[in-house]
């Protein structure tokens, strides 16, 4: 299979591919680049686990801050002061982990996903670190496949040719 | 006469809402408990200093910025007077295999490797990484709260994870080891694979 290179290596561009962060013609173009070029596919399953990692670790509860430092903070502020803010507490955001890869939309990108994830094959990978990327991405991934048996050659081939 | 709006919370609502994402924000971009408090405690008094400044949009995100600018401010201080006793203290603590008793919380819940190995990134290659990775922003806030280019939030999170990569090395999968072999030995530098 002929390398689609209509981009150079990545770089660092790895990165915002992984992130869900490039533009989605770039990151089309991106993806078709990885699934043909060795050096990038390395380095974007090398990143990868690098962020499940971080991810996995995020999701840790760390210890609650001590009593001790609630009641400092609340003495710092004049405790008749009224804080003057937008009415009511802005709700927290949903964490972007797991649109990352509904944000990516194409069908390309989340079979190489899947693909990617794939390559790293039940036994060789531990438990704990595809858990939650992995559901994630599995989960957004499928009903993005119109053309599934296709989609799934490409991958396949791209993980063969590279071993 | 009394008449408080209700819909504007108090300073005790506000630290009772935030306080517990400041903390573990500051915990994880300084590497330590007692860091974290203080850089918390920081946060607040510039918060409540500043919030005439403050303009609509995310109060979640305003902390992340003051707290994100807090830390990078006192770790590029401490990188100017990294070889004074008091820093040399604090990296042995950062360093130290053996948790002090008090700390023991904090090993059983976070995974101490990655906390070392996040400890020795530069710091705005840290704050990148935690807030995208640990903290889930989107390049855009991450630039917006370190106030650079969203090409720079993308170098320093690609520069971070290749640091990492290296420190975390005793937990990829090789030939042989299917899981995680236990967190490096400091002192020799090799992963605990047994």
């Amino acid at each position: 299979m002929t390398p689609p290179i209509s981009v150079g290596h990545l770089g660092s561009r790895v990165s915002a591919l992984l992130d869900g962060q490039l533009p989605p013609a770039e990151e089309e173009r991106a993806w078709a680049h990885v699934q043909g070029c060795r050096t990038c596919w390395s380095e974007v399953e090398r990143e990868g686990w690098v962020k499940t990692q971080l991810v996995g670790f995020g999701l840790g509860a760390p210890a609650p801050p001590p009593p001790t430092l609630m009641s400092t903070l609340s003495a710092s502020g004049p405790s008749s002061a009224e804080v003057r803010l937008m009415p009511g507490l802005p709700e927290r955001r949903p964490r972007r982990h797991a649109a990352m890869v509904a944000a990516g939309g194409s069908a390309m990108s989340a079979a190489a996903v899947v693909g990617f994830l794939a390559l790293a094959g039940p036994a060789e990978a531990p438990v704990t670190d595809r858990r939650m990327p992995a559901t994630t991405i599995v989960r957004f991934a499928e009903p993005l496949l119109p053309v599934a048996p296709a989609q799934t050659s490409v991958t396949q081939s791209g993980v063969t040719s590279d071993q | 006469m009394a008449s408080t709006p209700p819909a504007q919370p108090s300073w005790d609502e506000l630290v009772s809402a935030h306080s517990e994402r400041v903390y573990r924000l500051a915990w994880r971009l300084t590497g330590d408990r007692h860091d974290a408090e203080d850089l918390t405690q920081e946060v607040f008094v510039r918060a409540f200093r500043s919030l005439d400044s403050y303009t609509p949009g995310t109060l979640e995100g305003w902390l992340h910025r003051i707290t994100t600018n807090l830390f990078l401010d006192q770790a590029r201080r401490r990188q100017r007077i990294r070889f004074s006793a008091l820093t040399d203290e604090r990296e042995e603590r950062l360093l130290s295999v053996q948790p002090e008793p008090a700390e023991s919380y904090a090993m059983r819940t976070f995974d101490d490797d990655i906390e070392r190995a996040l400890a020795t990134l530069p710091p705005e290659a840290r704050a990148a990484v935690v807030l995208c990775d640990v903290e889930g922003l989107t390049y855009e806030e991450i630039a917006a709260i370190m106030g650079t280019k969203l090409g720079t939030v993308r170098s320093r999170i690609h520069r971070g994870r290749a640091m990492l990569r290296q420190h975390l090395a005793h937990r990829a999968p090789t030939d042989g080891r299917l899981r995680y072999a236990g967190p490096v030995d400091v002192v020799s530098g090799q992963g605990g694979d047994r």
